[in-house]
């Protein structure tokens, strides 16, 4: 940690590589799972790393990995108002489709799991906010207190957002499996 | 409780967000109404398997390097990140770079100032950043970027991410088998990560080309409870690090010293 040597470098390049750094892939999932393509993830992330780095000397919190992440989900954020104004304001639509990536041959999709692509796909179709508080809560394994202050609501919309992403997600499951059944 | 009181808490429940005493009321009610029971199943089931099945996007590899060499970029005359050139497709690249290029400008200034990276002052600095590493690769999930215990698969991988070459052994015969290569990085560096197995153990061997050019004799340091060598040959750097025992660790790097 130590390597503020001779006075050359300025403290805050060790910080961030030992802080900020060893989030990055929860950063980039995050941004992945906001934006549903590889490409525009990688911008993002690429511009919020920038970022990151350039503001980190006003970092003073203790929580380096949802500094990162809030840092990621503005910049997926204003991607999006930029280019994909229309998803911001999606209401939350059944028959919302991801298209499957093009490698993803019938042979591939019966190796996977069914039950990991039907989660996966449902999860891509809900509306950006139930879909962020989501991926926050159960694959980044944050409290509701950390959701709620990453993406600036209080603790009550994180809650009933949580509640309505799951409600909406159970319904969205049963479907595509039944749908999967009876092809 | 009510239904649409427990209805809810189901999902705080289900998180551990309840002070014990809604819990406990809470779990009362589970005792007594079976659709609301059912409810907290299902939710719980949905829970489960979200957390075990959904995808965790990895970062590809090559992009990974890019960023991290980007925040690296070490000259001033080149205040566009390397990754913005290397983009294949122009739309992005004007999107991009008018978003970009103040930023990336004021990461420039900040980076000129950064020292020679491996020069002798960081040498502290590095030890810990190669445990790091090594910590890093077993928390993330993120062993290998090819597995394989074919030397001939793990050391073509390298060739174009990297730009020097990794010569790679398998030492299954002697009890350390290969099990995959990984593009990390130390210190903002790209670095060959060279993955072994002893037992349950997992042995990082990072390798990367030697600034200085000098020979370096084995030495070893101990930090966090894991074990590490380092030593410089033929214009390379390695640093073997585990948390095997130290006479197992000791046995590698002899056999790592002695490749061909």
């Amino acid at each position: 940690m130590n390597r503020n040597h001779g006075g050359a470098l300025p403290e805050p390049v060790s910080s961030f590589e030992h802080l900020v750094l060893p989030h990055l892939e929860a950063g980039y999932n995050l941004a992945r799972w906001l934006l549903r393509d590889d490409h525009d993830a990688e911008d993002v992330m690429q511009d919020a790393v920038v970022r990151a780095f350039r503001f980190f000397e006003g970092f003073r919190g203790d929580n380096p990995r949802a500094w990162l992440l809030s840092v990621v989900r503005n910049r997926a954020y204003t991607f999006l108002q930029q280019n994909r104004a229309r998803e911001l304001a999606t209401e939350f639509d059944e028959e919302l489709h991801v298209e499957p990536a093009e490698d993803e041959t019938p042979e591939v999709l019966l190796l996977r799991s069914a039950r990991q692509r039907v989660l996966n796909e449902a999860l891509e179709a809900l509306p950006i906010e139930f879909r962020e508080v989501f991926v926050l809560r159960e694959i980044e394994g944050l409290s509701y207190r950390e959701i709620a202050d990453l993406a600036q609501v209080p603790i009550g919309t994180v809650m009933s957002r949580l509640s309505r992403a799951r409600r909406q997600l159970k319904v969205a499951v049963a479907k595509r499996e039944l749908n999967g059944s009876a092809s | 409780m009510m239904c649409n009181e427990s209805q809810q808490l189901i999902d705080p429940y289900l998180d551990n967000e309840l002070d014990l005493r809604s819990a406990l009321e809470v779990e009362e009610h589970f005792s007594r109404c079976a659709a609301c029971a059912a409810e907290e199943r299902s939710s719980r089931e949905l829970q489960e398997s979200a957390r075990a099945l959904l995808t965790r996007y990895p970062m590809r590899p090559e992009f990974k390097a890019r960023l991290l060499s980007s925040l690296n970029a070490k000259e001033t005359e080149a205040p566009v990140p390397p990754a913005i050139l290397a983009r294949p497709r122009a739309r992005r690249f004007t999107r991009w770079a008018a978003a970009a290029l103040p930023a990336a400008a004021a990461v420039a200034l900040i980076v000129v100032a950064a020292p020679r990276i491996w020069s002798r002052q960081s040498e502290s600095s590095l030890e810990d950043a190669v445990i790091v590493a090594h910590v890093r690769s077993l928390l993330a999930n993120h062993l290998t970027d090819v597995a394989s215990s074919d030397q001939h698969t793990v050391k073509p991988w390298f060739q174009g991410k990297l730009d020097y070459s990794v010569s790679v052994t398998d030492w299954a015969g002697e009890g350390f088998p290969l099990v995959g290569g990984r593009l990390d990085y130390v210190e903002n560096t790209s670095v060959a990560a060279l993955v072994y197995k002893r037992g349950q153990h997992v042995i990082n061997l990072f390798v990367w080309p030697n600034k200085g050019g000098k020979d370096e004799p084995v030495q070893r340091f101990a930090r966090r409870g894991y074990c590490a060598y380092r030593w410089s040959t033929e214009g390379m750097n390695y640093w073997a690090v585990s948390d095997v025992n130290d006479t197992e660790l000791k046995t590698f790097v002899e056999l790592a010293r002695q490749k061909p």
